[in-house]
């Protein structure tokens, strides 16, 4: 894979918020322009840490993430990549819809003129314009989402998106509208942890399967997600759909 | 929770379309001099002034009265202690209970101070959203940390009073009455509970705002600007308090 394919290279990274209990565990991974991947794992298997490592907001204890060849710093604001978090509620901070999408690209140093144009096109996008205006608290779990989206990815326009369980607490309107969005959306690179596997198989090109700190398995979605044995063996299920193949 | 904050407030009323900055200041002026009157007949002046406000910021009175009730509470019990407790110039009594004149003046300028003061604020922030209000208030140079945690504040106060309900449903459908003074144990770890989880929220908020560049910022800070009516309006209300603080000053000298 030449340099310009790959946009991000986890190289080696270990992680623990206590010294006893490692939470990645000399972790390496690549990920190339146009790939979708999949990450799954049982609770704790640190698919958030991860995330938030890839993001700059947690620090490694050991090894590096290069975005675009570009080493992350911890602390540093990359505005290369979007994360959106598992709780819509604690992203979605601000007092109206149109503040909150606002936040990541006036923090970029846009002109207003550029803000607005990215918000209202974010919106757009999304189709939720009508919510322009609304107080957070105010809207429904899947608009939260979508809102979460809009601010989280759309507006910055990432390069990479990273989702971690976007389809929680969404009914089948919104987790339909969220696949339609993702799979059609251009972005370069997407991560997303999910527990919803019939998602992951709808969206993904490729999955990693993630167990106490270290990649387990790394391949396509049937294959890995088809593999009774090995899905049992992180305590996980084979999704119904690929139960009869 | 509902009636709390006020996040959507439209009308063509001169109140509501009034430019944020000039009614914040023009506000502020004139609580300030609300909050200096000593004497009966300014404090008539002062509920004039405040109910020609009021009546024409077409604010439903129902509303204000919503918003007096707790407030009300607390004035009375204060300004009737105030009444019976004064030592003074006695104009009736029965039994233990005496009213003087040093008392009933108190207790008049005392409520009616406060009810003004609420008043106005319950106009503000009625024909004002509360995210118009803190852009005003970043406008006129309050440091962004306070701004942020304002804002925090007020946003997040609805999750907890969410969760606290939820908190306090579950342990209803588990046979959990409330009623005994044996439950204050619960409702302490209820509290406890919520602090908790509101503690370890605001690290997962940081976070999801330091993705986004919360550090980095340009120093944004809204473009508002006033037109001749809302200066026109602004004067008017600092005349109005300066009009007021100064007959109050007067009114202090010594041989008035």
């Amino acid at each position: 894979m030449s340099d310009n394919e790959m946009l991000l290279r986890i190289s080696n990274i270990s992680f623990a918020y206590k010294q006893d209990r490692m939470i990645l565990d000399n972790l390496s991974l690549n990920v190339s322009r146009g790939e979708k991947i999949g990450v799954l794992g049982p609770n704790g298997a640190g698919k958030t840490s991860l995330f938030l490592i890839i993001a700059g907001v947690e620090k490694p204890s050991s090894g590096e993430v290069y975005l675009n060849n570009k080493l992350i710093l911890p602390g540093s604001f990359n505005t290369e990549l979007g994360l959106v978090f598992q709780d819509s509620d604690d992203q979605v901070f601000n007092f109206s819809v149109f503040e909150d999408i606002a936040f990541g690209p006036r923090n970029m140093g846009l002109s207003e003129p550029e803000v607005a144009r990215r918000v209202n096109e974010a919106l757009e996008v999304l189709g939720i314009h009508h919510l322009k205006s609304r107080p957070p608290h105010q809207l429904s779990g899947g608009e939260k989402r979508l809102v979460a989206i809009a601010g989280g990815i759309l507006a910055m326009q990432s390069q990479l998106a990273i989702y971690d369980e976007p389809t929680s607490n969404l009914d089948m309107k919104y987790r339909r509208k969220l696949i339609n969005f993702i799979n059609t959306y251009n972005q370069e690179a997407a991560l997303i942890a999910s527990h919803d596997l019939e998602f992951i198989l709808e969206i993904c090109s490729r999955v990693i399967l993630l167990d106490q700190g270290q990649i387990a398995a790394d391949g396509k979605p049937r294959d890995i997600m088809g593999n009774g044995n090995l899905m049992e063996k992180h305590s996980l299920e084979v999704p119904h759909s690929l139960r009869n193949i | 929770m509902k009636t709390l904050i006020n996040t959507d407030c439209q009308s063509n009323n001169i109140f509501h379309q009034w430019e944020p900055r000039s009614k914040l200041l023009a506000f502020t002026l004139l609580l300030f001099s609300f909050a200096m009157v000593k004497s009966i007949e300014l404090a008539v002046f002062m509920l004039v002034i405040c109910s020609v406000i009021f009546f024409l910021s077409g604010i439903p009175f129902r509303n204000l009265l919503k918003r007096w009730k707790i407030p009300a509470v607390l004035v009375l019990v204060t300004g009737t202690m105030l009444l019976f407790l004064s030592e003074g110039h006695l104009l009736a009594s029965a039994g233990p209970f005496k009213i003087t004149r040093e008392g009933l003046i108190g207790f008049t300028l005392i409520t009616s101070r406060v009810m003004s003061i609420i008043t106005l604020i319950v106009i503000l922030f009625e024909t004002t959203p509360l995210l118009t209000i803190i852009t005003a208030m970043r406008n006129l140079g309050l440091p962004r940390i306070l701004a942020d945690m304002t804002l925090f504040t007020l946003r997040y106060l609805y999750t907890l009073h969410w969760q606290l309900e939820q908190m306090k449903t579950a342990m209803v459908l588990r046979g959990f009455a409330g009623n005994k003074i044996s439950s204050w144990k619960e409702y302490a770890i209820l509290i406890g509970g919520i602090m908790v989880r509101s503690f370890d929220q605001s690290e997962r908020v940081y976070r999801a705002l330091a993705v986004r560049g919360y550090g980095f910022e340009q120093n944004y800070i809204p473009c508002m600007s006033w037109s001749r009516k809302d200066k026109t309006l602004c004067y008017s209300f600092a005349v109005l308090a300066l009009m007021i603080s100064s007959i109050q000053i007067y009114l202090n000298m010594p041989g008035v």
